[in-house]
C-alpha cells in the first residue's frame, strides 16, 4: 500500500461521498439545501517480520446540494501515523501526523429513476441514479516528512504535494429492503516536485446493504438496521522519486469488507472491517495491510436555499 | 532530488492531536449548525405557533371565516422514497412550506400528509415542486380542505408516529435531535 494517508483519505472521499455505502462516499443521496456531515474514524494495520504499521485517520466528509442535480463535496482529514522499525539494539517508534490531502468534487444526477411502491403489497418506492463526478485533491498533506532518522518511507506521508485531478461515476439502485451501490475513480497524480510524483490511482468499490430490522416494514417511519457487504478494489501506480520511477511502490489490492449501521431519519452510524484478500503490492520492502476497521456517523441539516425556493 | 529533511525532529510530537482537532471540528460542526439552522428559518416557518392566532377563529358564516374553521390536507406520493432519511428528505422541503402545521410520512406506501394552517390554499404545483426538489418524483396528489376538528394531532411515542413531527423543532435537545426523537416540549398540534 502506497501512502497512508492518501489511501485513507480517499476511502473516506471516494466511498463516502455518492452513495450510501460505508467505504466509499460518492454515492451518498444529497437533497437541494441539505448539507451531509459524515465523519469517519479509521484505523489500518500492517506488518512484516521486522516492521509494524499503525494508521489512524479521521476524514470528515461535508456535502451540499445547491439544487436538486448537482451535489458539492469536501473531505478533509486527519492523519496519525505510526511506524515501528527496528535498530541497532532496540525498536524505534517513527510517527507523522497532520492533514491528509484534501477532496473537492462536484456530482451531477444523469440519470434519476422513481418507481412508486407496489400497490398490491406497499413496501416502499424503489430509485436508481447514476452520477458522473469530477473534481481535485489539493495538496493539504506533506509528502517530505522527515525525522531524526531521515525521511520517512513512501506509506507514512500525508499527502502527494500536489493537485491532483479526480473523476469517477456513481450508481445506486435503493428499496426499502435492499440498497445496491457501485462507483469508479481516478486519481491522477501530477508531479509534486522535479523529482517527485506520486502513482495515479483507481479504484472501483461495490456495496449490498440489506435492511434486518425491522423484518416487515410498520406503517409510518421507522429505524433501519442494515447488514453490508462491501468490496473495493484498488490500483496504485508507480511512484517517482528521486527523479526515477521507484519499482518498490504501487501495487494493486482487493478487500471484502463487512459491516452494519443503523439509519434514523436524521442520520445514520455504522462501522465496517475491511479483510484484504488479495495484495499484490510491486518490489520489496512495502508493508501489506492486515486489518483495516471504520467507524462513521453522519447528519443531515437543511440549509437555507442559495439559489431561491 | 527536492525532498527536504528534517523538518519533524520529535517523534510522537502531535500524539494526540489530530484526534483532538477532530473531536473539536466535529463538536463545532454539530452544534454550530445546529444552532445556526433554527435561526435561518423564517418566523412563519420556523414557529408556526406564531400563526395559532387564526387557529381559533369566531364561529360565523362568511366565506372568509368559514375558511378559517377549515384547513388544507395534501396526501400525495413521493416516488422514490424508501428509507427514514428519504422521509428525512420530503420533510426538510415541507418544512419550508409557509403554514404547514403538521407532517407525515409512510415508507411503505411512500406517503406524505401535510396538514396547512386554517386560511393557508395550497397548490397542487407548489406541492410537486416540494417532492422535486427534494429529490424525488411526485405521484398522485390529493388535497382536500377539512373541518379544523380533524387536524392531526401528535402522541409521542405512538407506533408508526413517532417520526411524525407537527410543527417545527426549535429548542429540541442535541441528543433528541441526533436520533430524531421529538418531545412533548417540541410539539404543536395546530389548534
Amino acid at each position: 500500500m502506497r501512502c497512508a494517508g492518501i489511501i485513507g483519505v480517499l476511502l473516506a472521499v471516494g466511498g463516502t461521498a455518492i452513495s450510501a455505502p460505508i467505504t466509499f462516499i460518492t454515492a451518498l443521496p444529497v437533497a437541494q439545501d441539505q448539507l451531509v456531515v459524515r465523519s469517519y474514524q479509521e484505523g489500518k494495520f500492517g506488518s512484516t517480520d521486522s516492521e509494524n504499521s499503525y494508521y489512524l485517520l479521521f476524514p470528515q466528509t461535508f456535502a451540499y446540494g445547491p439544487t436538486g442535480s448537482l451535489a458539492l463535496f469536501a473531505t478533509v482529514g486527519l492523519v496519525d501515523n505510526y511506524l515501528v522499525q527496528p535498530e541497532a539494539t532496540h525498536r524505534v517508534t517513527r510517527n507523522s501526523s497532520g492533514f491528509g490531502d484534501s477532496l473537492f468534487f462536484a456530482r451531477y444526477t444523469l440519470i434519476h429513476i422513481d418507481w412508486p411502491p407496489d400497490p398490491v403489497e406497499p413496501n416502499g418506492g424503489a430509485t436508481l441514479r447514476f452520477t458522473p463526478l469530477a473534481g481535485a485533491y489539493l495538496p493539504t498533506g506533506r509528502y517530505n516528512i522527515a525525522d531524526a532518522y531521515g525521511r520517512l518511507p513512501l506509506s507514512m506521508q500525508t499527502g502527494s504535494g500536489s493537485v491532483d485531478p479526480y473523476w469517477g461515476a456513481a450508481a445506486g439502485y435503493q428499496t426499502a429492503d435492499y440498497e445496491l451501490d457501485w462507483d469508479a475513480t481516478y486519481r491522477y497524480n501530477t508531479a509534486a516536485s522535479s523529482g517527485f510524483r506520486l502513482g495515479n490511482e483507481a479504484r472501483t468499490d461495490l456495496s449490498f446493504q440489506y435492511r434486518v430490522w425491522p423484518w416487515r416494514l410498520p406503517a409510518g417511519v421507522s429505524d433501519y438496521l442494515l447488514l453490508v457487504m462491501e468490496t473495493n478494489l484498488i490500483w496504485d501506480g508507480i511512484s517517482r522519486i528521486a527523479g526515477a520511477p521507484n519499482l518498490n511502490t504501487g501495487g494493486f489490492t482487493w478487500f471484502i469488507d463487512f459491516g452494519t449501521y443503523y439509519a434514523t431519519p436524521q442520520g445514520t452510524f455504522g462501522g465496517v472491517v475491511q479483510i484484504p484478500v488479495v495484495q499484490s503490492l510491486n518490489g520489496v520492502g512495502q508493508i501489506p495491510v492486515h486489518l483495516r476497521v471504520q467507524l462513521y456517523f453522519e447528519r443531515y441539516f437543511g440549509l437555507p436555499s442559495l439559489l431561491g425556493g | 532530488m527536492t525532498i527536504s529533511t528534517g523538518q519533524r525532529k520529535n517523534v510522537g510530537q502531535f500524539y494526540f492531536s489530530p484526534l483532538l482537532v477532530t473531536l473539536a471540528l466535529l463538536l463545532s460542526v454539530v452544534l454550530g449548525v445546529e444552532v445556526g439552522l433554527a435561526s435561518t428559518l423564517s418566523p412563519s416557518e420556523s414557529n408556526p405557533s406564531q400563526n395559532s392566532s387564526t387557529s381559533n377563529p369566531p364561529a360565523s358564516n362568511s366565506p372568509s371565516q368559514r375558511q378559517l374553521q377549515t384547513f388544507v390536507r395534501v396526501i400525495g406520493v413521493a416516488d422514490g422514497v424508501c428509507s427514514p432519511r428519504g422521509s428525512y428528505n420530503i420533510y426538510l422541503r415541507a418544512s419550508r412550506l409557509k403554514g404547514l402545521r403538521c407532517f407525515r410520512f409512510d415508507i411503505p406506501h411512500a406517503r406524505f400528509t401535510l396538514d396547512f394552517a386554517p386560511g393557508r390554499k395550497v397548490s397542487e404545483s407548489e406541492i410537486r415542486r416540494m417532492v422535486i426538489k427534494a429529490g424525488y418524483t411526485p405521484g398522485p396528489i390529493k388535497i382536500q380542505e377539512l373541518p379544523l376538528s380533524e387536524m392531526n394531532t401528535f402522541t409521542p411515542g405512538e407506533l408508526g408516529d413517532r417520526y411524525g413531527w407537527c410543527g417545527h423543532k426549535q429548542s429540541v435537545g442535541l441528543w433528541s435531535r441526533w436520533f430524531g426523537r421529538s418531545n412533548s416540549d417540541n410539539v404543536h398540534n395546530g389548534r
